[in-house]
C-alpha cells in the first residue's frame, strides 16, 4: 500500500501547499474616480477592486471587496480603499478636485428715455439684469430682469434698480428730472376797498395792551385803557364795528410755544371787552406768536424795538361801524 | 428678500459701545415715565452708542479717490469724491479710515485692485470703495469685502456729481446695515416766510411755496410724500397740506389760531387750534384736515406742539403750560391715557419722537435762559443733552432714526444744522437763514 499512502500524501502536500500560497498571496487593491475634476454638487462614482483581502475599507468604513458607490464632495476629496490581509495590506488613492466656481456677479443697467420730462409727461424706463435672481426698482417694486416700463413722475426722481443674485448685489440708478411749469403769477391782491372814516377813529381811539414776560394776565394799566375802548365801542353808533385782537410775544420762549401763548394774550383781552358789554360776536383773535418780535432786550414798553414792547396784544379794525 | 450680506456686521455694529462720544450730560432721572425704572444715567449713553458709529469703532471703510475715465471732468471728479467722504461721514455706520494712509496707487477698476495694499497696515480696511466717472452724469462704483476678497456691490451711477455720490453712498449704507441712507432726503424749512426745500446737505435750496404771507412749521408726513404747515393767507394761521408736487390737498379754515400741523403714519392729522374758544387745545383731524375732532379739553391752557409717534400712530407728545410752565406729556390717539412726560423744571418744547418709536427729541431751557437740544428715553424717561453753543430749537429726526436737524442762533442768526443723535457732528446746513425744518425722504 505505500503507492496508495504516497498518492494520498502528494495531493494532501498539493492541497496543503495550494493552501499555503493561497495564504500567503499579497493582497490587492484599486480604485478608481469616474471624474477627477468636478463642481460641488456634482456626482462621482467611485469604484474599487481587491483581491486576497479579508478586510476591505474606503476612507475609514467597511466596504466589500468589489463595490461602488456614488458621492458628491463638497470640497476636493482623495478616496482610498484599504485592503488587509493579516499584517498584510495594500493601499490605493484616487483624488477628486472640487473646483469651486464663483458665482457671476450681477449687473444690471437702468435707462430712462427721455430723462428729462415736463410734469405730467411720460418717460420709458429700461433695464437689463444678469445674472440675477431678484431685480426691483424703486417705486416699482419687483419686476421681470430685463423690460420697460412707462412712469410719469411728479416730480424729479432718481429710480434705482437692484439686481441681487448670488455672486453679490449691484446696482444702477438714473433720475428722471421733471421740469415743473413756472408757477402761476402770485394771485394779484384785491385793492383795499377805501377804508371807511370809521377805521380812523377807531385807531385813534385803541391802544396796546402789554404783558408781562410769560404771562397773559390783563394789568392794572391795561385794564384801564381796555375801559376806555369798551366804553367808546359800546357807543350806539359803534355797536356794528368788527374788530381783530392779535397777540404778540416776545422772543425769549419757543415759536411753536409763543404761538399759543399769544392766542391766550388775545383771548384775554376779548374776554375782558366781553366782560365791558361788548358783543362776543364782534371780536375775532389772532395770534403772530413771536414771528414780529423785534426787541434784542428788555426795555421799555413805549420805547419799541424791546422786549417790553414785543408782549402785547393790538385791536385792529375789521369792518362795519358805518351809518348808511 | 433683503439687501443685507453681512450679518456678522450688522451684529457688530449693534452691539459696539460707544467711546468717544461727545460728553453727554446726563440729568437726574424724573419721574412720571416708566414706573420703577432706576437705570444709570450711562444706559442711554451706552443705548445711543449702538446707534453711532464714532471714530476708532465699527467695521473699517476706505473710500478711494473716484477716477475719471475721461478728459475734462476733473472738477465734477473733485465734487463727487468730496460729497461722497461727507455723505459717508455723516451716516456714521462705519469707521472711515483717512485718505492720507492709502496707497497712491489709483485705483479705478477691479482689475487695478490690489489687496494687500488695503489689507495691510497702515490702511487695514475692512471695506473698501472706489470706482470712477465715466463723464460728467455717468459712473461706477465698488464696494469690495477685503477680507474675503469679493465683490459686495457694483453701482451704476447717474445724474450731477452729487446726486451720484448720494446715491452710491446709500447703497453702501445699505449694503453694510440693511437699512435705507439718508444721502438722498431732503428737508423742508422756513426761510424769507416761504416753505423751502433743500438737499439733506444743505444744498439746492428752492421755494416750495409762493404764497406771500406768513408761513410757519412745516412737517413731511412719514414717508415724505406730503408736507403740512402753517400758513397766515385767509388772515389767520391755518394748517394747509400739500402733495410733493406742490398741489393743496387741504387746508382748515377757522377764524382762530391753529398750528403745529404733523401727520400720522396713517395720514391722519393733530394740530393744534383755539377754533372752539377756551384755549389751545389739540385736534385729530383727516388726512385733508377736514372733520377735526377734539382730544384735549383744558380750560385756558395752551395745548401745542403735537407730535405722533410715527412708529405705531397711536400716541401722540405736546406741550401743555396747564401745570405752569411748559412740559411735555403723552396721550392716545383716541384722547385716552393722557399723562405727564418729563416733569423737569424749566419750559419745554417741540418734542419729537423717533421714527423707530425709542427716544423723544425736544428743546428745553432748565431756567439758564438758554433752550438746548435733549433726547429722551421713552422707556426709561433718561435724558442727555445734545448741545452747548446759542440756543438751539425745534428738533426734527431723520428718517433713519440716527440724525437730527434743528434750528441754532449760535452763529448770530437762525440757520438749519444737523448731528447725530448723540450730538456729534453738527454741520450747519443753511448760509442764509432758517427755521423749523421737517426731514423728508
Amino acid at each position: 500500500m505505500p503507492n496508495k499512502l504516497f498518492r494520498t500524501t502528494s495531493v494532501s502536500a498539493i492541497f496543503l501547499l495550494v493552501i499555503l500560497i493561497s495564504a500567503c498571496a499579497p493582497p490587492v487593491a484599486k480604485i478608481k474616480v469616474s471624474r477627477t475634476e468636478v463642481k460641488p454638487g456634482d456626482p462621482v462614482t467611485v469604484s474599487w477592486e481587491t483581491k486576497n483581502a479579508k478586510k476591505i475599507e474606503v476612507n475609514g468604513e467597511a466596504a466589500e471587496k468589489i463595490g461602488a458607490k456614488t458621492v458628491t464632495p463638497k470640497e476636493t476629496t482623495t478616496y482610498e480603499v484599504v485592503a488587509r490581509r493579516g499584517r498584510k495590506e495594500a493601499r490605493d488613492k484616487a483624488a477628486v478636485t472640487v473646483t469651486v466656481v464663483k458665482p457671476p456677479m450681477p449687473t444690471i443697467s437702468l435707462r430712462a428715455e427721455p430723462s428729462a420730462i415736463d410734469l405730467g409727461r411720460n418717460t420709458t424706463l429700461r433695464w437689463e439684469a444678469a445674472n440675477a435672481s431678484t431685480v426691483t426698482i424703486s417705486g416699482l417694486g419687483e419686476v421681470a430682469a430685463s423690460g420697460q416700463r412707462e412712469v410719469s413722475p411728479r416730480v424729479s426722481t432718481t429710480y434705482t434698480a437692484t439686481a441681487i443674485g448670488e455672486g453679490g448685489n449691484a446696482t444702477a440708478s438714473t433720475r428722471v428730472t421733471v421740469t415743473e411749469p413756472p408757477p402761476p403769477p402770485a394771485p394779484e391782491k384785491p385793492k383795499p376797498s377805501p377804508e371807511p372814516p370809521i377805521a380812523d377813529q377807531f385807531r385813534a381811539q385803541v391802544r396796546p395792551v402789554f404783558f408781562d414776560y410769560n404771562k397773559s394776565d390783563i394789568l392794572p394799566e391795561g385794564k384801564e385803557v381796555l375801559t376806555r375802548i369798551a366804553t367808546w365801542l359800546n357807543l350806539e353808533r359803534n355797536r356794528t364795528i368788527v374788530f381783530r385782537v392779535e397777540g404778540y410775544c416776545d422772543p425769549r420762549g419757543t415759536a411753536e410755544y409763543n404761538l399759543g401763548l399769544g392766542d391766550r394774550r388775545s383771548r384775554a383781552v376779548k374776554d375782558f371787552l366781553i366782560s365791558l358789554g361788548v358783543d362776543d360776536s364782534r371780536i375775532e383773535v389772532v395770534s403772530y406768536g413771536n414771528e414780529k418780535a423785534a426787541g434784542t432786550e428788555e426795555g421799555a414798553a413805549s420805547a419799541p424795538p424791546s422786549w417790553a414792547h414785543d408782549r402785547r396784544a393790538e385791536l385792529i379794525y375789521v369792518r362795519g361801524g358805518d351809518r348808511p | 428678500m433683503t439687501l443685507v450680506r453681512r450679518r456678522p456686521l450688522v451684529a457688530l455694529l449693534t452691539t459696539l459701545v460707544l467711546t468717544g462720544l461727545m460728553a453727554v450730560l446726563a440729568v437726574a432721572q424724573t419721574g412720571g415715565a416708566s414706573p420703577g425704572a432706576s437705570q444709570s444715567p450711562d444706559d442711554l449713553r451706552r443705548q445711543i452708542g449702538t446707534i453711532i458709529v464714532t471714530p476708532g469703532n465699527g467695521p473699517s471703510l476706505a473710500v478711494a479717490d473716484f477716477q475719471p475715465r475721461t478728459a475734462g471732468i476733473d472738477q465734477q471728479v473733485a465734487t463727487f469724491n468730496m460729497v461722497l467722504w461727507s455723505d459717508l461721514q455723516f451716516a456714521g455706520v462705519s469707521n472711515l479710515i483717512g485718505k492720507s494712509l492709502y496707497p497712491t496707487t489709483r485705483l479705478a477698476d477691479p482689475a487695478s485692485l490690489r489687496y494687500e495694499e488695503w489689507s495691510g497696515d497702515p490702511v487695514k480696511a475692512d471695506y473698501l470703495a472706489f470706482g470712477g466717472l465715466t463723464d460728467g452724469a455717468n459712473g461706477q462704483g465698488f464696494l469690495y469685502d477685503i477680507k474675503t476678497q469679493q465683490a459686495i456691490l457694483t453701482a451704476q451711477l447717474s445724474g450731477s456729481d452729487r446726486e451720484m455720490a448720494h446715491q452710491f453712498a446709500d447703497q453702501i449704507v445699505k449694503v453694510l446695515t440693511g437699512q435705507d441712507g439718508i444721502a438722498q432726503s431732503r428737508i423742508a424749512y422756513i426761510a424769507n416766510r416761504e416753505v423751502q426745500i433743500m438737499d439733506y446737505d444743505g444744498y439746492g435750496s428752492r421755494a416750495f411755496t409762493r404764497d406771500n404771507s406768513i408761513n410757519l412749521f412745516p412737517s413731511f408726513a412719514p414717508d415724505g410724500k406730503r408736507l403740512a404747515y402753517v400758513s397766515y393767507r385767509s388772515g389767520f394761521p391755518n394748517v394747509v397740506i400739500r402733495g410733493e408736487d406742490g398741489l393743496i390737498i387741504g387746508a382748515t379754515q377757522f377764524k382762530a389760531t391753529t398750528t403745529s400741523p404733523t401727520i400720522g403714519p396713517d395720514g391722519r392729522i393733530v394740530f393744534s387750534s383755539s377754533k372752539d374758544g377756551g384755549g389751545m387745545d389739540l385736534y385729530l383731524a383727516n388726512e385733508d384736515g377736514s372733520a377735526a375732532r377734539r382730544l384735549t379739553n383744558t380750560r385756558k391752557a395752551v395745548n401745542i406742539s403735537p407730535r405722533w409717534n410715527p412708529r405705531t400712530g397711536q400716541e401722540i407728545a405736546f406741550i401743555s403750560d396747564r401745570g405752569g410752565n411748559p412740559r411735555i406729556y403723552l396721550i392716545g390717539a383716541d384722547g385716552t391715557n393722557e399723562r405727564p412726560f418729563l416733569t423737569l423744571g424749566g419750559q419745554m418744547d417741540s418734542p419729537a419722537w423717533s421714527p423707530d418709536g425709542r427716544f423723544l427729541a425736544f428743546t428745553w431751557d432748565g431756567g439758564g435762559g438758554t433752550f438746548n437740544i435733549y433726547l429722551a428715553d421713552i422707556a426709561s424717561g433718561q435724558v442727555v443733552k445734545l448741545t452747548r453753543e446759542g440756543r438751539n430749537e425745534s428738533p426734527a429726526w431723520s428718517p433713519d432714526s440716527r440724525h437730527l436737524v434743528f434750528q441754532s442762533n449760535r452763529t448770530g442768526r437762525w440757520e438749519i444744522w444737523a448731528m447725530h443723535i448723540d450730538g456729534s457732528e453738527q454741520r450747519q446746513l443753511t448760509r442764509t437763514g432758517g427755521r423749523s425744518p421737517s426731514w423728508g425722504r
